[in-house]
């Protein structure tokens, strides 16, 4: 896989611009808040779904006058032919709307929502940690950073949380235990079962992250084609 | 003093130096009366003991000994017989180690408050055997240069048949009468430091389970996303300790011999499966406890006890709950004895059917 390695792009610092898309940030929230209450296998079928829904907004906004409009409606359309999550993901790499990278990341993340779909008993992510990281390989170190970034969110969560409900907690049993961040660390230290649960809350919320990138670089690729068609063509958007 | 300290032990004749050296009565009584006699009297006994024998030497000669302790005793009891001597040299250097013992003789317990009761102890009452006891004639009463009251009553022919010693700072303690804290219903005796002080310690307890606050633990577990109802044998030692508060609340409140869960550390039965009811404060307001029953093949769920805070009760917590546990639990049997209250419940949900026998009527009840 080294040698398809696309140039070091660091994607969580370099290009905010592309994470703020306003379609794309609130995938991120959709998703923080949606898998919260879904299990394993219901995050990765949605995350799947949406990426797939992006992937033929993408197609839609770029395809050619010829097919605008009810025919390409009806091609992305089940039983269409680009209705299919993989179709969608190969014609966009075939037509230059996503880069190897976007794609490759794609199909690893549609592998795991069939393996998802298709599981009889419980899935869980934590199985399935590997390619879950190699759906996170958008450049070089960028799953490294996806697994650190969700840690700090899981945990700055919990923070918030007990900061917020410490302050009430003052008046119900006359001290707060959670006034500083310090103290919280220190309650969680001392606390295995929390930890074990904050590590099972892991998976998921890098499954956020990595498809939250994802998305952005999708958008960001489609939006970089749309410019590049509009400084050579007529524009003849609607 | 300090040789009987160190060895741990004094002889016979080391008593009867030390009595020579303090008080001429004693001195003289200690003539016509043996010392073991004396132990004998306080309930102290002799013993035969061995100087350490040389590396070299095959064989010892022992001797009779007293330990230090009784000893010290001993010196005590004398003196709040209204004998004139000091037993606190050697009081004091026995301190240090009956100090760190985690038990005491009764000897060794006299030496730990020696000092608190010098000179206010209870009267101190000797008498004679009761095949032997003569008509009484008189009682006499005098007063010892140490301040003691000494009342003696005698036959005709002059024979004591009681002698009673009162210390000088002796006051009758108040009568007092146990009292029952409405809070916690714990029994204690105002005016007795130890006993308030363990209905503090108790109150502190009882409290958590009876008008119970957030729980610092489940807060930063909800915080987490922790599952905060079910407890088995594998859950987080704070949840054990709160489910077995409820089991042992359940157990006061109807009598029952014993805890139904196994410790405030865990429950190792892998059929056991607890459940706490939390509100939105954070606040356990109750717990019960599922079993595995298994009987001739088959098995059950049952459940063992249900437990509800005062007052949370009938305010609709086990009718919210209710649909949940019959969901996870399936046709479980509610164990009997079944309280009036729960029978009642079980009667408004339909469900008295649960109170009967499961599967088979030839269960054996709990
Ligand atoms: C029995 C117990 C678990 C019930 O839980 P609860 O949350 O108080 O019950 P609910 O408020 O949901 O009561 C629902 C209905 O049950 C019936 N009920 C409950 N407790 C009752 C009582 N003490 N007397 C009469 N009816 C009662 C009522 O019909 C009530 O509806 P209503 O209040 O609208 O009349 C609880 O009261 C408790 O812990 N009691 C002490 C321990 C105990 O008895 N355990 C059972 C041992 S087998
Ligand atoms: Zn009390």
């Amino acid at each position: 896989m080294g040698d398809m390695d696309p140039a070091p792009v660091d994607v969580l610092n370099d290009e905010p611009h592309f994470l703020s898309e306003p379609e794309v940030a609130q995938a991120l929230e959709r998703m923080l808040n949606e898998f919260q209450r879904e299990t394993d296998r219901g995050a990765v079928l949605i995350a799947g779904e949406m990426v797939s829904a992006q992937l033929a907004a993408e197609i839609r906004a770029l395809a050619p006058p010829e097919l605008r409009g009810k025919r390409i409606n009806e091609l992305l359309k089940y039983p269409g032919f680009l209705s299919s999550f993989s179709a969608r993901c190969d014609v966009a790499l075939l037509a230059g709307f996503i880069d190897a990278s976007a794609h490759r990341s794609t199909v690893v993340l549609r592998r795991l929502r069939n393996d998802a779909a298709h599981s009889t008993d419980a899935f869980s992510l934590a199985v399935h940690r590997e390619r879950l990281m190699q759906m996170c390989s958008l450049g070089s170190g960028v799953a490294a950073s996806v697994s650190e970034f969700a840690a700090k969110s899981v945990l700055d969560d919990v923070v918030y949380r007990l900061k917020q409900r410490g302050m009430t907690l003052e008046n119900e049993i006359g001290r707060n235990p959670f006034s500083s961040a310090a103290e919280i660390f220190e309650h969680l230290s001392v606390r295995p079962d929390l930890m074990a649960v904050l590590d099972e809350r892991m998976p998921k919320m890098e499954l956020a992250i990595g498809v939250w990138l994802l998305l952005g670089l999708i958008v960001h690729q489609g939006k970089r084609r749309r410019a590049e068609r509009t400084t050579g063509d007529i524009d003849d958007a609607n | 003093m300090g040789t009987i300290a160190r060895n741990g032990w004094a002889s016979l004749e080391d008593i009867r130096d030390i009595l020579y050296l303090t008080d001429a009565r004693l001195d003289a009584i200690a003539r016509d009366v043996p010392i073991r006699r004396w132990c004998e009297c306080f309930d102290l006994r002799a013993r035969t003991i061995f100087p350490r024998p040389k590396k070299s030497q095959a064989g010892v000669v022992g001797y009779d000994g007293v330990a230090a302790a009784d000893v010290a005793a001993l010196l005590i009891y004398l003196e709040r017989l209204g004998y004139e001597l000091e037993p606190l040299p050697l009081v004091e250097r026995l301190m240090d180690v009956i100090r760190s013992n985690p038990y005491l003789t009764n000897a060794q317990l006299s030496v730990l408050w020696y000092e608190r009761c010098r000179h206010k102890c209870e009267p101190l009452v000797l008498y004679l055997a009761d095949a032997a006891r003569p008509k009484l004639a008189e009682t006499r009463r005098l007063r010892t240069t140490t301040g003691y009251t000494i009342e003696v009553a005698t036959s005709a022919d002059g024979t004591p048949i009681w002698l009673s010693a009162s210390a000088p700072k002796y006051r009758k303690r108040r009568v007092s009468t146990p009292e029952t804290c409405l809070q916690c219903g714990y029994v204690w005796t105002r005016g007795d430091p130890d006993s308030s002080a363990a209905h503090r310690r108790e109150h502190k307890k009882r409290l958590s389970y009876l008008d119970p606050q957030p729980v610092v633990e489940l807060v930063a577990a909800v915080a987490a996303g922790e599952n905060t109802i079910s407890v088995d044998r594998t859950s987080p030692r704070w949840k054990h300790r709160e489910i077995y508060r409820r089991a042992l609340a359940f157990k006061r409140e109807f009598g029952y011999d014993f805890v139904q869960w196994q410790s405030d550390k865990g429950d190792d039965d892998p059929g056991a499966a607890g459940v706490l009811f939390c509100n939105a404060q954070n606040v356990i307001v109750g717990a019960c406890a599922f079993r595995l029953r298994e009987y001739q093949g088959r098995s059950w769920r049952a459940l063992q006890w249900i437990w509800l805070a005062p007052k949370y009760r009938r305010s609709g917590i086990l009718t919210t709950r209710w649909f949940d546990l019959r969901r996870q639990f399936g046709d479980f049997r509610v164990e009997p004895p079944v309280s009036e209250a729960m029978q009642a419940f079980l009667k408004k949900m339909g469900d008295e059917s649960l109170m009967g026998a499961p599967l088979s009527s030839t269960l054996p009840e709990r």
